[in-house]
């Protein structure tokens, strides 16, 4: 038993009971129903940019203070090694420049330039495709650099929702394109986070702490 | 075919092996605590799946060694308690393996 003992699967095994608890997908979830109901909220007289925030304001706490208050003091706090940091580094690079990229687009909407003549240049569902791809392959490599496949899957769903949108414009008219399409994803989202945190609760109930500032 | 650590062949240096560290729930210790940085008695408690109390008496014992170090540090406002692997416990950890799979590497097929 013990020649075996296989240190990148303990080392790996301690770094996704990080991702276990569902946090992610229902702050995501959350996220996403925030983008479903922005134009509906905007409606009832909540303006830009609370009708987003209303939402999305929860979907931060839930992923700060629900690392804080339900995650760490089951799994408790570790620090990982050099390969991680490096990995949390790439994670940061990338962070930083999807950031330059959403101000390009959002600068490049303001002037029209986006989605409009892009997608002009593009014919049929290929523009449509082209961000459904986009989005997909970069939360992929997201996932990937975390070592957490779970967030890839969330880039499909992302990327579908970005296809839906689109596909029902015509079909059923603003607002409810967005409603029916990032609402879908966000309750999907949401009901993976939520039972993935019912099954983590119980597979870590709370530690009776009897060792001094353990928890 | 003789042995690189010890220059002996066979399983006999298994005599040489460390001790502290060949104890099952030790070695899950010290295994977990090589592969991070560091971490506290919580995460050692669920990864370890030992007791409070029984992880406690194997810390206490890999410190009195000078493998591993209790770090104590502030979350927020709070005292907070991080255990690491010295650099000797690290080096201890590392020969361990080195004996374990020359162990396992000298011994016949059947």
């Amino acid at each position: 038993m013990h020649a075996t003992v296989d240190l990148k699967h303990i080392e790996q095994k301690s770094w996704r009971s990080n991702f276990q608890d569902g946090i992610t997908e229902l702050s995501l979830g959350l996220m996403f129903l925030a983008f479903a109901f922005a134009q509906i909220f905007e409606q009832l007289g909540l303006t830009s940019p609370w009708n987003i925030l209303v939402l999305a304001l929860p979907a931060l706490a839930i992923s700060i203070l629900g690392k804080r208050m339900i995650t760490q003091p089951r799994v408790g706090r570790v620090k990982f090694g050099p390969r991680r940091k490096t990995a949390r580094k790439r994670m940061l690079v990338l962070s930083i420049t999807s950031t330059v990229f959403l101000v390009t687009l959002v600068t490049l909407t303001a002037l029209g330039i986006f989605p409009g003549r892009i997608a002009a240049a593009l014919p049929g569902f290929g523009f449509m495709a082209v961000v459904a791809l986009g989005t997909i392959a970069f939360m992929a490599l997201f996932a990937f650099l975390l070592d957490y496949p779970r967030l890839a899957l969330l880039g499909v769903i992302v990327g579908l929702s970005v296809v839906a949108a689109e596909l029902l414009r015509d079909l059923v008219g603003r607002p409810w394109h967005f409603l029916i399409a990032y609402g879908t994803a966000g309750v999907i989202m949401l009901a993976m986070g939520a039972l993935l945190l019912i099954s983590f609760m119980r597979t870590y109930p709370p530690l009776v702490s009897e060792a001094p500032d353990a928890g | 075919m003789p042995d690189k650590i010890t220059g002996d062949s066979g399983p006999r240096h298994l005599g040489d092996i460390d001790k502290l560290i060949h104890e099952p729930a030790r070695l899950m210790i010290m295994s977990y605590l090589f592969v991070v940085e560091s971490a506290d008695f919580v995460f050692l408690v669920r990864q370890t799946g030992l007791t409070w109390g029984n992880l406690s008496a194997h810390i206490s014992k890999l410190e009195e060694a000078g493998y591993v170090e209790v770090l104590k540090e502030f979350v927020g406002k709070k005292p907070h308690t991080m255990l690491s692997l010295t650099e000797q416990g690290r080096n201890a950890f590392t020969d361990y393996r080195k004996q374990m799979q020359q162990v396992f590497k000298d011994l016949p097929e059947n």
